[in-house]
């Protein structure tokens, strides 16, 4: 009987067109991601293989919860339901079938089809490394090991937690659409069960919550390197095996109750509701006759149509609203909204003040994939929602032109959306209410949500619309529209066209600010708003035309009858009048975005960079003079969007040789800034305009140590409006740029040299370029250059800079003089100190707060209304002066100040004497909680630090650059955070630092390198570096390391070329540095060395008098690894690694005080320790404060045993 | 008001015919439309009702044209499909307030009035807080009527519209409508030829898309009047009285074939001549049509 039914449902499963459809879906989607580079997904980068089994895994794992969702709904409904549907169950139930046979014949026969799709991913993954346009190098061998580990830790367990479920809910609802929203509901605990794993503290338990066992899968393979990625699969063993013997359990128990449950006889509430008719039938009394009813009148005006047109958008948007699924969808979306809005975190676990534009951001995080699917799925009820009812030949014989149909029920979807987002406004504010904030800012909630998110999801209402109305059939209408979205969305891409015109429904991206509001973007956003609101308009009288009424056949016929409803005078007035403003848009747009405005996709502007390379890298060396001294007037006009500037620069040849003619790379493109150069007596002999290269032949060769001076002018005039703002840094209130953006660079640029493989070989350039110059002594003309310019070393800059009476304009150094004039105000600066070639221009209406600190002006500029962290950044500075001062060298400026920008970038950058700091970081931190980490604080003694490392010693351009300048910043912050915090919070940070770094490696592009010879990698500078130098200091003591820093300083410090490299500073460490502990120099600066460090065991003995023997077994293990990450064991030759025990946590707190703390030498893997401590030990281990690398930092310290 | 059909024909894109160049005059008053499942009724109606376009033909109602001008017809249509549903959880004023506004009936009074007056009529207004969609058959059809009565229409089409109805419910339907009836031309389709016999003035049969018949009922009962025989027959010979003999009908009495022969002599022994009905009309013109 089971295999009867088996069969059957096989049969009628692989009948439908919607297994093959999968298939495709499945096949094309893989397949574009795996054989190009417009398509990614899994994010294969660099030397990880394009079919590396992690990326291979990765699909698996996606196309099992997505797919496995979204295909068991189909198929599992189906398997329960078609019986039901074709009201064929009277019948075969009441032959003598077996419920057993039946019931998990269908279940397997659905199960089965439903994972049929993934084939289309096997074949993909096979097919994909032999097509002809893809570059075979970035492939590896087929991936077998990670096939069968899809197969069996994903696939099979996925699609049967799924077709359990959805099996069971159908076949015990008996109804398509209480399956349908119980996809939803697995859809959803997914989301919560990604939320509960994104704190780290969680872990654990949320490897073990996630149905789906993706995120199990990712925690287990997130420090995986490059080379693990490439060979390794995650297979079926540890947590990974326990959460899918969970969750097939809870499949089974729940298929187990269904089958109990289920039974042939009919579900008993239909009959119910039939009989309460019945007999409320018998009750009636037969009326007597009355010939008439009363009279009305009737009306068929355009007021009449606009009454019957609000009716039916009421009738359909109730209807919605009234229905069970709607109310399920939007109370999962709240659910789902709310855990995020509850969870929200910034960093290192540091939460932001809910400010209005974080709580928009995180409430469309969450909330416009439900929007999309009650678009989608609600486009299509409406649609044939009278067909659906079988109402349609009542409701179309009415007299009421057709056009009120179709608007109404457009506008009841788009009401819909209204609703949602108006209740998303309430719960924003809501939420800020209940975390104590009460700046709630509703014309940001209105101006996002309520017009330009409800816009943007108008234009795709409009398309599902029509899509349905033009399929007529309702399934291939929801299928037609999700090839649509995803068309839209991937196709663009493939013709490099980037055009707000073109891709549907695009508007340009914005940002809002508090400081700037919505400045830059409105234009833009007005216009191509209208834009598609117009076309929208146009489709949709496409759809009224084509409109079903009645019933018709062929498309043919249906053509006639749109042509028949052309002929009406109105409708033709419409349209051409529409047609007419849209066109006359389209143009205005058109000449505004492309014309006024040309921008380049992101392809072009790469081969351009290209070109670039190509044609002058030969000057790279060329000798150039270098600017000593730039005297800038710059005028801001943030009303009009407009830079007006013109410097005075001196350059002197610094060469050995006479310099006869002068390079120029203008760059101005990127920026828009117009640029010109005019030395006096020189000639232009070469002007590449589209590359934007000049060189200028001097009157008379500059002699080496002479000096001239020449002019520059830099005008950045915005015209209409573009496709996407591509320069935010001129803006109503908050402009923010920095010299290089206004300045022509005199030589070849090397920093926008094209760095990904691929873009590389794609455009002929040496694929394999290398980032940086090699580390090596001596250094050679690499270390004529820091790696911040190559066109100057220590310069003046005196600046004039004026701007809008009601803003303040900041320039390097100090403030010499303010004046007005001409209705404008005016500021002169002057640095103290020569400086790096390195510094921006800046103008906002600021607050400004002001202290002194050893006669220095100490000044935090800010935005009105974000006072809240501005004492706590005026601490850091004066914290950090004094620690930087005391223990490295003096410091050269007259102020420290930070600076507030808007949150179009988030960051914090130092300039000399000058840090501005992004609106979105910091400024908006919350930091009541005394648990967390402290950012602002952080951030700003890390900038603080760069004014010593970077501002006074800068590394050549050479490996390892950045660990003088971002190691050591983040080193001295950590110093200063500790002095204000404690050793406790140390370790917390740290511990984040780590997770960074490990993370960051499997993701390097080209090659992780030791510390010393850092690539400007930001995992490696910042999150090891801190991890490096926490631990050296730990060996060797603050003091030392800062004797180390200390001399360094001072003979480094503001010297002219050559710049220092590690290789000149590590005597300085080494001389601090005991011999016994040399070999951590080794380990931690010139190697990739990695602990394993575990403790297999702990127990403790009660010895009386309070006090506890503990027997620790430990495990010690250390390896080196390649720049790919492959690891070699190497011994232990006496390292030194702490053992440490854990009293009992206080009252609150996660982890108790470490009561006892030794270093030990280790010279084998296997380790037992004796300890005696006086207070009850709770946790005992090895390397408690994760002073080493380890990539299971977790099993160091463990549970003490009693 | 009067309802001419002429020439109408209805191929669908299947290819199947659905109605064959079908001419007919309608008058006020009660017409009733008598064919088996699948003659073609309900397509003729769909056509009159505007949801339909015929493949050549046309219909003229008055002076309105009604395939050129649909909205003039709409305006004066009252329809009740043969199947129909309604919104899922809605109640009966708000469906009956919302077709009311559709069919132009701008005054919330007169609405309201009127909607009252027509629940009252098919007696749902204690049910008027209830979903439809919780109504039994009977009620849920007498919701049709109200909605087709909404306006006063000139022109009532009802199709099929006692089907599945049980007898008392029936009785009250075919009440409603002889009450209103003379007021306007109202179609009504059926496959029950005592339906047409009880309500209607005039009447016309169609089968596989064809016209075989119009007129009065009395008229054609008149036309088979001593042209009917009837013979009570063993089950196993009813093969062979088929060859022989012009059989229109067959229907069991008592468990035992009663077949009805027409001829305009008596066609041999044993037959006895029968009191034809219109059941007899209605098959006797199936059965020479072939």
């Amino acid at each position: 009987m089971l295999k009867e039914f088996l069969r059957l449902e096989l049969k009628q499963t692989f009948k439908q067109p919607m297994v093959y459809i999968f298939i495709l879906i499945n096949f094309l989607m893989i397949f574009g991601a795996a054989t190009s580079d417009q398509i990614t997904i899994g994010g294969s980068v660099g030397n990880i293989h394009k079919n590396a089994p992690y990326i291979v895994l990765f699909w698996l794992s996606f196309m099992s919860f997505f797919f496995g969702l979204l295909s068991t709904t189909a198929f599992m409904n189906n398997a329960a339901l078609r019986d039901y549907n074709y009201q064929f169950h009277q019948i075969l139930f009441s032959s003598p079938i077996k419920k057993g046979g039946y019931f998990w014949g269908r279940f397997l026969g659905g199960y089965i089809g439903a994972m049929t799709p993934a084939l289309g991913v096997f074949l993909a993954i096979f097919l994909a490394p032999y097509m002809p346009w893809v570059d075979a190098e970035r492939y590896g061998p087929f991936p077998m090991n990670a096939l069968w580990s899809g197969i069996v830790v994903y696939i099979i367990p996925n699609f049967f937690f799924c077709a359990a479920i959805l099996y069971g809910v159908a076949s015990w609802s008996k109804s398509t659409i209480t399956s349908f929203v119980a996809a939803v509901v697995l859809l959803v605990a997914y989301g919560v069960a990604l939320n509960l794993v994104s704190d780290l503290e969680d872990e654990q338990l949320g490897m073990l919550l996630d149905p789906f066992a993706i995120n199990t899968t990712t925690i287990v393979s997130k420090y995986w390197t490059v080379q693990e990625k490439n060979t390794l699969a995650v297979g079926l063993s540890g947590l990974v095996l326990v959460n899918r013997l969970i969750w097939m359990s809870v499949a089974a128990v729940v298929l187990l109750l269904s089958y109990w449950r289920f039974s042939f006889q009919e579900k008993s509430r239909a009959g119910k509701v039939s009989k309460k008719g019945k007999s409320a039938e018998s009750e009636q009394v037969l009326p007597t006759f009355g010939n008439v009813f009363p009279k009305t009148s009737h009306r068929y005006n355009f007021s009449a149509n606009l009454r019957q047109f609000a009716n039916q958008v009421k009738v359909d948007f109730l209807g919605v609203v009234r229905s069970v699924p709607f109310v399920v969808i939007m109370l999962l979306g709240a659910f789902n909204m709310g855990f995020a809005l509850a969870n929200a975190e910034e960093a290192y676990g540091v939460t932001q003040l809910p400010v209005t534009y974080n709580i928009i951001d995180l409430i469309r995080g969450t909330f416009s994939f439900f929007i999309f699917a009650i678009i989608t799925f609600y486009s299509g009820t409406i649609v044939w929602k009278e067909r659906d009812a079988k109402m349609n030949d009542l409701y179309d014989s009415l007299p009421f032109p057709g056009w009120i149909t179709y608007l109404s029920k457009y506008f009841s979807v788009v009401g819909l959306v209204a609703v949602i987002l108006t209740m998303a406004t309430a719960a924003g504010v809501l939420t800020q209410a209940l975390k104590g904030y009460y700046n709630f800012q509703l014309e940001v909630y209105f101006w996002s949500f309520l017009v330009l998110d409800l816009l943007s999801f108008a234009f795709f209402t409009a398309a599902a619309m029509v899509i349905h109305t033009l399929v007529n059939q309702k399934y291939l209408g929801y299928f037609v529209f999700i090839v649509f979205l995803i068309v839209n969305e991937f196709i663009w891409g493939v013709f490099k066209i980037d055009s707000n015109l073109v891709v549907f429904g695009s508007v340009p991206s914005y940002t809002y600010s508090d400081m700037s509001k919505w400045g830059p973007y409105v234009g833009s956003l007005t216009w191509f708003n209208t834009y598609w609101a117009l076309f929208c308009a146009l489709l949709s009288v496409l759809g009224v035309l084509f409109w079903v009424r009645g019933h018709v056949g062929s498309f043919k016929e249906r053509l006639a009858e749109a042509g028949h409803r052309l002929r009406q005078p109105a409708m033709r007035g419409v349209l051409a009048s529409l047609l007419l403003v849209w066109i006359a848009t389209a143009s205005f747009v058109f000449y505004n975005a492309e014309v006024l405005n040309p921008h380049r996709h992101s392809e072009r502007l790469l081969d351009l960079l290209a070109a670039y390379e190509k044609q002058y890298k030969k000057y790279e060396h060329k000798a150039q003079p270098r600017m000593t001294n730039l005297k800038y007037f710059i005028d801001i006009y943030p009303n009009e969007r407009d830079v007006k500037a013109r410097a005075e620069i001196t350059i002197v040849n610094k060469s050995t040789q006479p310099i006869d003619s002068v390079h120029f790379t203008l760059n101005g493109s990127a920026n828009g800034f117009k640029k010109q150069v005019i030395i006096p007596g020189a000639k232009l002999v070469f002007d590449d305009k589209k590359l934007e290269y000049q060189i200028f032949r001097l009157a008379k060769p500059l002699a080496p140590g002479d000096s001239i001076k020449y002019q520059i002018k830099a005008d950045y005039i915005s015209k209409g409006f573009e496709n996407e703002v591509s320069f935010n840094e001129v803006v109503q209130n908050g402009s923010f740029f920095n010299n290089q953006d206004l300045l022509p660079l005199i030589g070849y640029q090397p920093d926008g040299e094209l760095s990904e493989k691929k873009d590389r070989k794609k455009r002929g350039l040496n694929p394999n370029r290398k980032r940086v110059a090699p580390l090596q002594a001596p250094c050679g003309p690499a270390c004529d250059n820091t790696y911040l310019s190559n066109f100057s070393d220590w310069v003046n800059v005196e600046t004039v800079i004026s701007t809008v009476p009601d803003q303040i304009a900041v320039a390097p150094g100090s403030l010499l003089k303010e004046w007005n004039k001409d209705g404008r105000r005016y500021f002169q600066y002057r640095l103290d100190h020569p400086s790096w070639n390195f510094y921006s221009f800046i103008s906002a209406r600021y607050e400004v707060k002001r202290e002194k600190w050893q006669g220095r002006n100490l000044e935090v500029y800010y935005q009105k209304g974000h006072e809240y962290n501005v004492p706590k950044m005026m601490k850091s500075i004066r914290k950090s002066l004094e620690y930087y001062t005391a223990n490295f060298a003096p410091y050269w400026h007259q102020q420290a100040r930070i600076i507030e920008f808007p949150r179009y970038a988030s960051f914090a950058q130092a300039f000399p004497g000058t840090m501005p700091y992004s609106e979105g970081i910091g400024f908006i931190s919350d930091l009541k909680d005394p648990d967390d980490i402290d950012m602002v604080y952080y951030i700003v003694a890390h900038e603080m630090g760069h004014q010593w490392w970077a501002h006074e010693v800068c590394g050549g351009n050479v490996q390892g650059a950045t660990m003088l300048s971002e190691t050591f910043a983040q080193y001295s912050a950590l110093m200063v955070m500790e002095k204000e915090y404690g050793r406790e919070q140390m370790k917390k940070f740290l511990k984040y630092e780590m997770d960074r770094y490990l993370r960051g490696r499997g993701t390097e592009s080209q090659k992780e390198t030791p510390l010393m010879k850092g690539e400007n990698q930001g995992y490696i500078h910042y999150r090891k570096g801190s991890v490096v130098m926490y631990a050296i200091r730990d060996f060797i003591g603050d003091t030392a390391v800062n004797a180390a820093m200390k001399s360094f300083l001072r003979d480094w410090a503001y010297k002219p070329a050559p710049y220092p490299t590690t290789l000149d500073y590590m005597p300085y460490l080494a001389a601090h540095t005991p011999d016994s502990l040399k070999y951590l120099l080794k380990d931690l600066f010139e190697d990739i060395t990695l602990y394993s460090n575990r403790t297999i065991s702990a127990k403790s003995k009660d010895l009386g008098k309070g006090k506890y023997e503990i027997t620790l077994q430990v495990s010690v293990e250390k390896f080196k690894s390649d720049s790919l990450g492959r690891e070699i064991q190497v011994p232990l030759k006496g390292d030194y690694l702490d053992i440490g025990v854990m009293g009992e946590a206080p009252k609150g707190k996660k982890e108790g005080p470490l009561i006892y703390r030794a270093r030990h030498r280790f010279t084998k893997k296997d380790n037992t320790f004796k300890i005696v401590v006086d207070k009850k030990p709770a946790k005992a281990g090895v390397d408690p404060y994760l002073l080493f690398v380890d990539r299971i930092p977790d099993d160091n310290m463990k549970k003490v045993e009693n | 008001m009067h309802l001419s059909i002429q020439h109408l024909t209805k191929t669908y894109a299947n290819g199947v015919t659905a109605l064959n160049d079908v001419s007919l005059e309608i008058g006020k008053g009660m017409f009733g439309f008598l064919g088996p499942n699948g003659a073609g009724k309900s397509t003729l109606m769909k056509i009159v009702a505007t949801l339909l376009e015929p493949t050549s033909g046309s219909v003229q109602f008055g002076d309105i044209n009604v395939l050129q001008q649909p909205d003039e017809l709409r305006r004066r249509l009252g329809y009740l499909p043969q199947e129909f549903g309604v919104y899922p959880r809605i109640t009966p004023p708000e469906l009956l307030h919302h077709m009311a506004i559709l069919k132009g009936i701008m005054n919330k009074n007169e609405r309201t009035e009127l909607i009252n007056a027509l629940l009252e009529r098919v007696n749902l207004f204690q049910h008027r807080k209830k979903y439809i969609s919780s109504f039994s058959g009977g009620m849920k059809q007498r919701i049709g009527i109200a909605q087709a009565l909404l306006g006063n229409p000139q022109l009532l089409i009802v199709d099929e519209p006692t089907a599945g109805l049980d007898p008392g419910e029936r009785n009250r339907f075919y009440n409603l409508l002889a009450d209103i009836g003379d007021e306007m031309v109202v179609i009504l389709s059926t496959h029950i030829v005592e339906d047409v016999y009880e309500l209607c003035n005039n009447m016309a049969i169609i089968d596989k898309g064809k016209l075989l018949y119009s007129g009065a009922p009395k008229d054609a009962i008149a036309g088979l009047s001593g042209k009917i025989w009837e013979k009570a027959i063993p089950k196993s010979e009813v093969a062979n009285y088929q060859e022989q003999y012009h059989v229109i009908s067959n229907r069991l009495v008592a468990g035992q074939p009663l077949i009805h022969v027409l001829s305009d002599a008596e066609p041999g022994a044993g037959f006895a001549l029968a009191e034809a009905d219109l059941e007899d009309v209605f098959f006797s013109a199936i059965a020479q049509q072939g």
